[in-house]
């Protein structure tokens, strides 16, 4: 039977309907993929989908839905969304039987993932695809280094001082210049390190892989290790920085990257028996 | 038999995805929309979701389903084929039928959608509508691989990107998924949607925007059709504007029955 072929549709509040791919049980670990911004939950380029059926050949069952007000679903939220996400949990557990979730997607669904493991013990494991991540001195480097790697030595003066000129008039307006932490739905800045603590206590695993895509906020690997403290270290996070790729998978070769690496991390999970209730 | 909501379907030994939205009161008619393809599927998902709904208050039953290689149906984007399209689009019509009995059914047909709709349409003697439709198949496959290379030249798309150079890629993608040589072929060689139709046709207000020189029934405001083309989300599609747009539909279905 393809993976395809085990996919069934699941009931959810609000008229919504979640997309189940592959065998799910008791003692299983359920995959969410989350809407990256106002995507529908087959993902950027089937991105949701494709991952569901590889995953689902190789033994890890994954559900795909939208959040109330994307893609398939008409009615309007009417709560907030980490309260609407455990609730589907909630409905997921019931129809599927598991008690273990590794929630995630891109961006947005970065944010939410994180979000709804501070406040949901259910949840295992969190796929971090240009999550959060604070600029400073990494981004700084970055940016220097963006600018300048593809120009002559001749013409970096003028770059870097067109680069501060740039800078001065933003801040001058600093209304228009919007960072990402702005729009996005990240904790107040420095309570990061904190969060990852429990989390990290609580046995959570983490997959984090920032792209070229964020290149508006992410730039350099230092910025994960500021932005989380000396938790980003742990073993329990498999982080990676993938400049080539862009911020939703358009090559389908990076997808197969992606859903490669996703699958050696999800063989690391600690199985049922191995974690501590 | 289809019934409301989201489900799979049998279509010949695959199985494909739909969302059957009945007229809520009584119905007049029934639509089959067949979407566009490939990213602008994605991009558009929701419209049809908000357009379906919005029919469905005016006494439409709306079918929206994925071809097989597309959105939740069976199949990876190389199965998807312009001519295995049809043939879905032949299942989904059955299933349309057999929950709608006697309900007069029109086919809607968007984008390289319209292809499909419009052979659909001939085969069964169904009135068809077009929403943006392409002219030629060989205009529509260019504009993908213009469009394929804008991106693959976009340094705000890929940031490391070196300036000037283009982002090699899968072999045979194009905005994003992997073909077979055979789509292309088959698109190329596609009869016109006009071509022995006469299609009911909604189209972008500005005629630069259009991919055919023929009489639009409906201009759409902007926020409806300049979706049409792109990978990324600017904005939500403005429900009066979808209210106003199944309005007129309806109506011109409810004409025809």
């Amino acid at each position: 039977m393809t993976a395809a072929a085990q996919e069934c549709v699941i009931a959810l509040d609000d008229g919504r309907h979640a997309i189940v791919s592959g065998a799910t049980s008791a003692e299983g670990t359920l995959l969410v993929w989350l809407n990256a911004g106002f995507l529908p939950h087959v993902g950027p380029f089937r991105l949701h989908v494709e991952l569901g059926r590889q995953l689902a050949a190789q033994g890890w069952a994954s559900a795909r839905f939208d959040a109330p007000g994307i893609g398939d679903s008409v009615a309007a939220a009417q709560t907030t969304p980490v309260r609407t996400l455990c609730r589907d949990l909630d409905t997921l557990h019931m129809a599927t039987g598991c008690t273990r979730f590794v929630i995630g997607g891109i961006c947005s669904a970065a944010d939410l993932a994180w979000a709804t493991a501070q406040a949901d013990s259910r949840v295992t494991g969190i796929v971090m695809l240009d999550g959060m991540a604070r600029a400073g001195r990494g981004y700084r480097w970055g940016q220097v280094n963006l600018l300048l790697r593809f120009r002559s030595p001749l013409q970096w003066p003028g770059l870097v001082l067109k680069q501060l000129l740039a800078r001065r008039a933003a801040a001058d307006n600093a209304e228009c210049a919007l960072r990402a932490e702005d729009y996005r739905d990240w904790p107040s800045a420095g309570n990061e390190p904190e969060q990852l603590a429990t989390l990290l206590h609580r046995e959570v695993r983490i997959f984090v892989r920032y792209t070229g895509g964020a290149a508006d906020y992410f730039l350099h690997p230092k910025q994960f290790f500021d932005t989380f403290g000396p938790h980003a270290r742990d073993r329990r996070i498999d982080f990676a920085h993938w400049p080539q790729c862009d911020h939703l998978f358009y090559d389908p070769q990076d997808r197969a990257r992606l859903a490669s690496a996703l699958h050696q991390w999800l063989l690391t999970l600690p199985t049922r028996n191995s974690v501590p209730s | 038999m289809i019934v409301p909501g989201a489900q799979f379907f049998s279509a010949g030994g695959r199985r494909l995805f739909g969302v059957f939205s009945p007229a809520r009161e009584r119905a007049d008619a029934a639509l089959l929309l067949c979407p566009p393809m490939l990213h602008e599927q994605i991009r558009s998902h929701r419209l049809w979701a908000l357009l379906a709904h919005a029919l469905a208050g005016q006494g439409i039953s709306t079918l929206r389903f994925d071809y097989a290689g597309s959105g939740d149906s069976a199949g990876d984007s190389r199965t998807l084929d312009l001519g295995e399209a049809v043939i879905d689009a032949e299942y989904a019509l059955a299933e349309l039928r057999a929950a709608t009995s006697s309900l007069p059914i029109h086919v809607l047909g968007v984008r390289l959608g319209g292809f499909v709709a419009a052979e659909l349409a001939r085969r069964e003697g169904l009135p068809v509508l077009l929403w943006q439709p392409f002219e030629q198949g060989e205009q529509a496959w260019s504009e993908l691989q213009a469009r394929d290379l804008q991106e693959r030249r976009s340094t705000r798309r890929f940031p490391f990107l070196r300036p000037g150079r283009t982002r090699v890629v899968a072999e045979h993608s194009v905005m994003g998924f992997a073909l077979q040589e055979r789509f292309a072929n088959r698109l190329i060689s596609a009869r016109s949607p006009f071509d022995a139709t006469q299609p009911y046709v909604l189209d972008a207000d500005a005629e630069v925007d259009r991919c055919h020189r023929h009489t639009v029934d409906v201009a759409l405001p902007m926020a409806l059709s300049d979706w049409a083309g792109w990978i990324d989300i600017t904005g939500p599609f403005p429900p009066s504007d979808v209210e106003h747009t199944a309005l007129r539909m309806a109506a011109r279905m409810r004409g025809r029955t």
